[in-house]
């Protein structure tokens, strides 16, 4: 409540918005909510790298595997998928990436999917678990789980070793966690099915590492759900930017000192992403910004409409469909001081 | 509402390992431990490994349990009612396996196992091999000619020799010899 006061003034300037006739234009002609096109042009500066945006969107994205060494090794999958006449390509930045570029069968029928030799998942999203490192004795929670992707990936780094706290708030989305887990060969996993918020009451500074996938309108999925051009408003995007906000806090509450937190949204809005990080930073003095290692997509931004959200959210990556072929997405590394 | 409590793990698990697959892995539900989560009279058994427990010493137990929905691997289900009648789960077929399991094992060829991996049930003719003896009413381990885990069948005759098997297969192709009870396919259809 008292965070609401402290920051109403900037909330009013970015949830207030309005878009320019220009702003109109572009959106009929794309098919977009008109408040969405001001915003990319707040983001980007600049209506040719808007247009090259939406021109991006309406490409076609390569669908992704993640080869599971907790069953296969990767070596023996791409000769498998191969047999069957399924070509892949290794994503450069994911160890156990690859590109789907041919397939005459669904990838999500294979006989190869049941047995768990791989998840179907964005490049992009294969990148915090890669940035989060966890290492095998670790103690690590995973605080939006469903539907598992990176939960199975966390494991899968830790060798089935440590502990793992999958986190889904959602009952259904529960049952396809529980489902990707199981059919990946997870072993080191809990699940709980509760408001991680809540958490922070019973399991404060426990763990080593956490990551937040935070739930977000989903900007950056567009390419491949179209419909999310028109289905969020500026009131949704308020809405879960006081979640995230929140679950960040929580996030950093559970984690230990000098432990990481890794926070990601498939969402290139500022709104859920470096402004969320600005209200924290300026909220909590134990945590900071940490370079991330994987050198893709193009820092955060450090302005928007005006506001110093602080030169440190250069460190952060954002990832635009135009200029990554992957999934909108947004990461941040931070530590615990 | 559920309740999820820790406990040794019962031995009605290892005894149902050995008599459908005539193997024991005692020592794996020695080493660690079990979580029974019960849904009224139906529960479900998981096996925990000791180090996972570590948390729970660390924390407020109960909140953690009352909101645990699953943890480590599944082993299956039973009802308090009826103990000695356990629901097996994918995964207590694949540990049974990986422990080396000495019956009630069937390796079946390409058409078998796309027509399992459909949820469908496996003719004589679909049968490349087995371990005997396939026992009337027990749990069988099904594997394609690779040897990967496809899931677990329910025998519905007696087979006690590889040669019976192949006079069943030229007297009768079609007989269903085993009952699809939970394939991989499972993920797909109902695992959300």
């Amino acid at each position: 409540m008292q965070m609401d006061k402290r920051f109403k003034h900037l909330d009013e300037r970015i949830f207030g918005i309005s878009p320019t006739l220009k702003a109109k234009e572009l959106a009929e002609r794309y098919g977009y909510l008109p408040y969405m096109i001001q915003r990319y042009y707040e983001m980007l500066g600049d209506w040719q790298e808007v247009v090259l945006l939406l021109e991006g969107n309406e490409e076609r994205i390569l669908p992704s595997i993640r080869c599971n060494t907790l069953k296969i090794r990767c070596k023996t999958l791409e000769e498998r998928l191969s047999s069957k006449n399924i070509k892949i390509r290794k994503i450069p930045w994911a160890p156990h990436g690859y590109w789907v570029e041919h397939s005459d069968i669904s990838i999500g029928a294979l006989h190869e999917y049941l047995h768990g030799y791989y998840y179907i998942q964005g490049p992009a999203s294969m990148i915090p678990a890669y940035i989060l490192g966890p290492t095998e004795k670790e103690l690590v929670i995973d605080l939006a789980a469903a539907p598992g992707g990176k939960t199975t990936q966390l494991a899968q780094l830790m060798s089935n070793n440590g502990t793992i706290i999958a986190v889904e708030r959602n009952r259904k989305r529960v049952k396809s966690l529980i489902s990707n887990v199981r059919r990946m060969g997870v072993t080191n996993t809990i699940i709980l099915n509760t408001d991680a918020r809540k958490l922070r009451l019973y399991l404060k500074e426990v763990f080593d590492k956490t990551l937040l996938d935070a739930p977000c309108t989903g900007e950056g999925l567009i390419p491949l759900i179209p419909e999310r051009k028109r289905s969020r408003t500026m009131n949704d995007l308020k809405i879960l930017h006081r979640l995230q906000v929140e679950l960040l806090l929580t996030a950093i509450e559970l984690t230990r000192d000098n432990g990481l937190i890794v926070y990601t949204t498939c969402s290139i809005a500022p709104e859920e992403n470096e402004y969320v990080l600005y209200k924290v930073l300026n909220t909590v003095d134990n945590i900071e910004l940490l370079p991330i290692s994987i050198d893709i997509g193009v820092p955060g931004l450090d302005e928007y409409l005006g506001i110093n959200m602080g030169s440190e959210m250069k460190l952060t990556r954002r990832l635009y469909t135009y200029l990554t072929g992957t999934e909108g997405f947004f990461i941040a590394l931070l530590r615990k001081r | 509402m559920h309740i999820a409590k820790i406990n040794k793990c019962t031995k009605l698990i290892d005894e149902f390992v050995q008599r459908n697959w005539n193997t024991k892995i005692s020592h794996i539900l020695k080493e660690n431990k079990c979580m029974y989560i019960e849904h009224g009279n139906k529960v479900e058994i998981y096996l925990v490994q000791t180090n996972q427990l570590r948390l729970l010493k660390t924390t407020k137990t109960e909140e953690l349990l009352r909101h645990t929905v699953f943890a480590g691997i599944f082993l299956g289900t039973y009802w308090k009612e009826n103990k000695e009648f356990i629901e097996p789960s994918l995964e207590l077929g694949y540990l049974a396996l990986l422990n080396n399991a000495k019956q009630n094992v069937v390796y079946v060829n390409t058409i078998g196992e796309k027509l399992f991996l459909y949820g469908r049930d496996l003719f004589a003719q679909s049968i490349n091999s087995i371990i005997p003896p396939i026992r009337y009413k027990s749990y069988v381990i099904i594997l394609n000619s690779n040897g990967e885990y496809l899931g677990l069948g329910m025998a519905s005759t007696s087979i006690h020799s590889v040669y019976y098997l192949e006079k069943l297969k030229i007297d009768n192709p079609r007989f269903i010899l085993i009952k699809n009870y939970i394939d991989l396919g499972w993920y797909l259809r109902h695992g959300g």
